[in-house]
């Protein structure tokens, strides 16, 4: 049997995924791939949270958790777009996608 | 509203007006002068009937000045027997110093200066006669004292005048605390049983409560659940021993004397007014006025009486010393106060106020004199003068006669009130008898007919002894002289009005408080006269034989007795402790005050909060690096520990 | 059926995650990434959510993953000289502290769920009748946000006056 468990433990471990990836690359591109990794985890936790809730007492369960995930998607779609262009600005300012190189804001 | 309200306010009223008219110098003394005199006529008004009704008689008004929950502070004024008394005495004694002042300070360049602020010592001195509560006597206590410094150091640019004017106000201060926290107790502990609709610290209301029956085994306050209580009896002797500590400061008692010798630094009116007649007597007519607090306390009289016998016999000890004219005036009122103060504890509040009427007409009469001759010759050292009699011979014959006032020569005035008060001391009540209260005041007296017998022959007998000064000198002007004559005829027949049993018995019932003992006056019987004659003898004989004669040196009586000129000399060296105390130890607890609050206020709490946050600011600026990739990873460990927390 | 198609699709999912990461070529790791898309795609059929599996497919991995390949093209990402994923201790360090935590937090399921799955309908009507009746507010935000998005990329990718 799949359980919630199942779902849980494997959002979980994509989440941690995608977290290395945002601490350990250099890349700005590869930084924002790493962060829609982890959004991906998030939306597949809200599936199943959907698929195993109790259901409401006249047996119906809604897809409340379905509509939440369109909203990360749209959100997700929104936020990588003007993310992309910040880091193309960044390149075309600096000459450089690594993260290292735009350390300006320090005490 | 009654007349008597002018009384009080046509001085201040003077005193405003004198800051417009300062350029016109006439015009300031002339108004000045007349608001003493109407006050002075106003309160005569009230002579006969306050006669005819004896020990009961009193007019009083008074408005409400404060109102705040249960207290209602009033300010009004109260006239009965005691206060009429005093209220001639300051208006008609300070009314011949303002005429007075008109011939002695001519040319002076503070002249309008002057008489705005004698008018504002009127007021206060006469906001303090007319006082009916605690609290407006206390605030016009305060204000006599700011009038003193302002007059003493009227020659501000004198170093030494400065001086001694911050010495007077200070020392009062000292005696003022004690007099609050005794008011503050008395209040506390009748405050209780007071009438409705009274004023704070009213005094017929106070009088009534504390001497009804009972009062004084009540509870004042218990400590512990009555581990350890404490009656009204012994809370009143106290509220009491703390009160007599403003007297000692105001008029002058030891150990709070320090500053009556120094305050000579003022202009010559002002010691005569201010520091013969009328402030210093301000703390005998308090105690008159507040009798009620100590008469059911022997205690407290005790100390009293005490305190100023000593007072008496040390000032006198070192006026034998002095050289200066004023000083030795200045410490034979120091001892006369002891008299009076001495005369108040042993019961005698008619005889101490008595004392204090003639000895305001002999001791202005002399001041004035003083004033005259120091203005005559130029300098106030009597080894200096000499033989000025011939020059000035009605200042000199004046001053002789107030000499002789002072030393209680009958039938003048001073020996009816000194011999009073000797008679009381030599049966004294219960409570006081002692050495000190028996033996002191004649030995005192003694001393007093020396010095002041020295001081009559060093300066005006003799030959002088510097030629110059000597020709120099010059009668005063009228100004001067008239009023010092209309003293003189007081001084002379103050003592018969008086003092003959008739108008005795009236002066005594209008100026005894109900309770009071009562005790044989005095007649002029052959003993009494004989006791006097020979104090005065034994003591102006040996200034005779030492000044006028010159057949014992002094010098060699100096040598034989020892240290104890010395100690006079030095004035008991109580001046030296108190610079001592000063010096060392009131300068090195504030020392350390500052410290402290150098070091562990400013330096550890305020710089030292500054310092902390600026260290953890500056650990906490060290995380940002501006480096991406360290914030995401601090980031993370937030979450980590929120989630590690929550869970 | 359901056990053999899951653990297919999550070993998929967490293999192309991991070379996504790992990648030295920005290329591969995208190209990994959209596969690693496909994989979230049969999860969410196995769970029912018919319509989300096939939005997941459209929009993550056919617009957003064009995107990033035309921001790579763009500004000429190369392969890197060195390692793609350098492993920081500390970085790991965290990262497993959070899964720990994150694995504890998740273990402890409230009454709200049951660990078997009910009835589930995800067909699009369904979907589309919660959208636009519960949640219409929260959809019309969205498109608000959007609009933002377009317009402020549009303003940002803008070449300067004077360039």
């Amino acid at each position: 049997m799949i359980t919630l468990e199942h779902y849980l433990a494997l959002s979980a471990m994509i989440f941690t995924l995608g977290l290395c990836g945002v601490m350990m690359r250099r890349n700005v591109i590869l930084v924002l791939m790493s962060i829609e990794i982890m959004l991906n985890a998030a939306n597949l936790a809200l599936v199943a949270f959907n698929k195993h809730m109790i259901p409401a007492a006249d047996g119906s369960v809604g897809p409340d958790g379905q509509v939440m995930v369109f909203f990360t998607i749209a959100v997700a779609a929104a936020e990588v777009a003007v993310a992309l262009v910040i880091a193309m600005l960044l390149f075309r300012r600096l000459d450089t996608v690594s993260v290292d190189d735009v350390a300006n804001l320090r005490w | 509203m009654g007349s008597s309200w002018l009384i009080l306010f046509l001085p201040l009223l003077s005193a405003c007006l004198i800051l417009f008219t300062r350029k016109s110098k006439g015009l300031s003394a002339g108004i000045s002068i007349a608001a003493v005199w109407a006050a002075f006529a106003l309160a005569a008004q009230h002579l006969p009937a306050a006669l005819e009704g004896g020990g009961t008689w009193a007019i009083s008004e008074s408005i409400t000045w404060i109102s705040a929950g249960e207290w209602t502070f009033t300010y009004g004024y109260m006239i009965d027997g005691l206060s009429l008394i005093m209220l001639l005495v300051v208006t008609g004694v300070g009314g011949l110093i303002h005429i007075y002042s008109l011939g002695y300070m001519q040319g002076d360049p503070g002249f309008s200066r002057f008489f705005a602020c004698l008018s504002l010592f009127m007021y206060s001195m006469l906001g303090i006669v007319l006082s009916d509560n605690f609290f407006q006597i206390f605030i016009h206590w305060e204000l006599v004292g700011v009038s003193s410094y302002l007059l003493i150091g009227f020659y501000y640019r004198k170093n030494s005048a400065a001086e001694a004017s911050n010495k007077a106000f200070l020392t009062n201060r000292v005696g003022d605390f004690g007099f609050m926290i005794g008011i503050l107790m008395l209040v506390f502990a009748t405050k209780d049983m007071m009438p409705a609709g009274s004023g704070a610290g009213d005094f017929r209301a106070m009088a009534a409560v504390i001497t009804q029956g009972g009062w004084l085994d009540q509870t004042a306050f218990s400590v512990g659940g009555g581990a350890w209580t404490l009656t009204n009896e012994a809370f009143l002797w106290i509220a009491g021993a703390l009160t007599f500590m403003g007297v000692m400061g105001k008029s002058a008692q030891f150990p709070l004397h320090v500053w009556l010798p120094d305050a000579m630094e003022g202009p010559t009116p002002v010691s005569a007014l201010i520091h013969a007649a009328t402030m210093v007597a301000a703390g005998v007519f308090l105690l008159g006025r507040i009798f009620f607090v100590y008469l059911p306390s022997e205690t407290a009289l005790l100390i009293i009486s005490c305190i100023g016998a000593f007072t008496a016999f040390f000032a006198a000890t070192i006026a034998t010393t002095q050289f200066d004219i004023k000083r030795i005036l200045a410490f034979s009122t120091l001892s006369q106060l002891g008299y009076m103060v001495m005369a108040m504890g042993l019961g005698g509040v008619d005889v101490a106020m008595f004392h204090l009427t003639t000895h305001a007409f002999f001791k202005a009469l002399l001041f004035l004199g003083a004033g005259a001759v120091i203005h005559a010759v130029h300098t106030n050292d009597i080894r200096e003068m000499g033989g000025l009699i011939r020059k000035m011979p009605l200042t000199g014959w004046m001053f002789l006669i107030g000499t002789l006032a002072l030393c209680g020569v009958p039938p003048l005035s001073g020996f009816w009130s000194k011999d009073g008060i000797l008679h009381l001391t030599a049966h004294p009540p219960e409570y006081a008898n002692n050495w000190l209260i028996i033996w002191l005041p004649t030995i005192t007296a003694v001393l007093t007919s020396y010095y002041m017998f020295r001081l009559v022959f060093m300066t005006f007998f003799g030959k002088p002894a510097d030629e110059h000064k000597y020709d120099h000198a010059h009668e005063s002007p009228v100004t001067m002289w008239a009023p010092m004559a209309v003293l003189c005829v007081l001084a002379v027949i103050g003592g018969q009005l008086v003092g003959a049993p008739e108008t005795l018995e009236s002066f005594r019932a209008v100026t005894r408080p109900p309770g009071t003992p009562a005790y044989e006056p005095i007649h002029a019987d052959s003993h009494t006269v004989l006791h006097a004659l020979m104090i005065f003898g034994i003591g102006a004989g040996a200034a005779f034989i030492a000044f006028s004669r010159g057949w014992v040196k002094p010098a060699a009586v100096r040598k034989m007795l020892g240290p104890i000129p010395k100690l006079f000399d030095n004035r008991w060296y109580v001046d030296d402790i108190y610079e001592w105390i000063v010096a060392k130890i009131q300068q090195n607890v504030a020392r350390a005050c500052n410290a402290f609050d150098q070091y562990v206020i400013i330096g550890t709490i305020v710089n030292g909060s500054a310092w902390t946050t600026r260290a953890i600011g500056s650990v906490v600026a060290r995380y940002q690096t501006g480096s991406v990739r360290a914030y995401a990873l601090l980031f993370l460990a937030g979450v980590a520990a929120l989630l590690a927390f929550s869970l | 059926m359901d056990p053999v198609l899951f653990y297919m699709f999550a070993a998929g999912m967490v293999l192309f995650t991991l070379l996504t990461i790992s990648s030295r070529n920005p290329v591969y790791s995208a190209i990994f990434m959209i596969l690693s898309f496909a994989s979230t795609a049969g999860l969410f059929v196995l769970l029912d959510a018919f319509l989300l599996a096939v939005v997941e497919v459209l929009v993550y991995a056919g617009a957003i993953m064009v995107l990033f390949l035309f921001v790579i093209m763009l500004i000429n990402l190369r392969t890197e000289e060195q390692e793609g994923l350098r492993l920081n201790p500390l970085a790991i360090l965290a990262a497993g502290t959070f899964l720990a935590l994150m694995s504890r937090a998740l273990g402890d399921l409230g009454p709200a769920v049951t660990s078997l799955p009910n009835e589930l309908q995800g067909s699009p009507d369904l979907i589309a009748e919660t959208l636009f009746t519960r949640y219409v507010v929260p959809f019309e935000a969205i498109s608000m946000l959007l609009l933002a998005a377009i317009l402020g990329t549009v303003v940002l990718a803008r070449r300067s006056k004077d360039a």
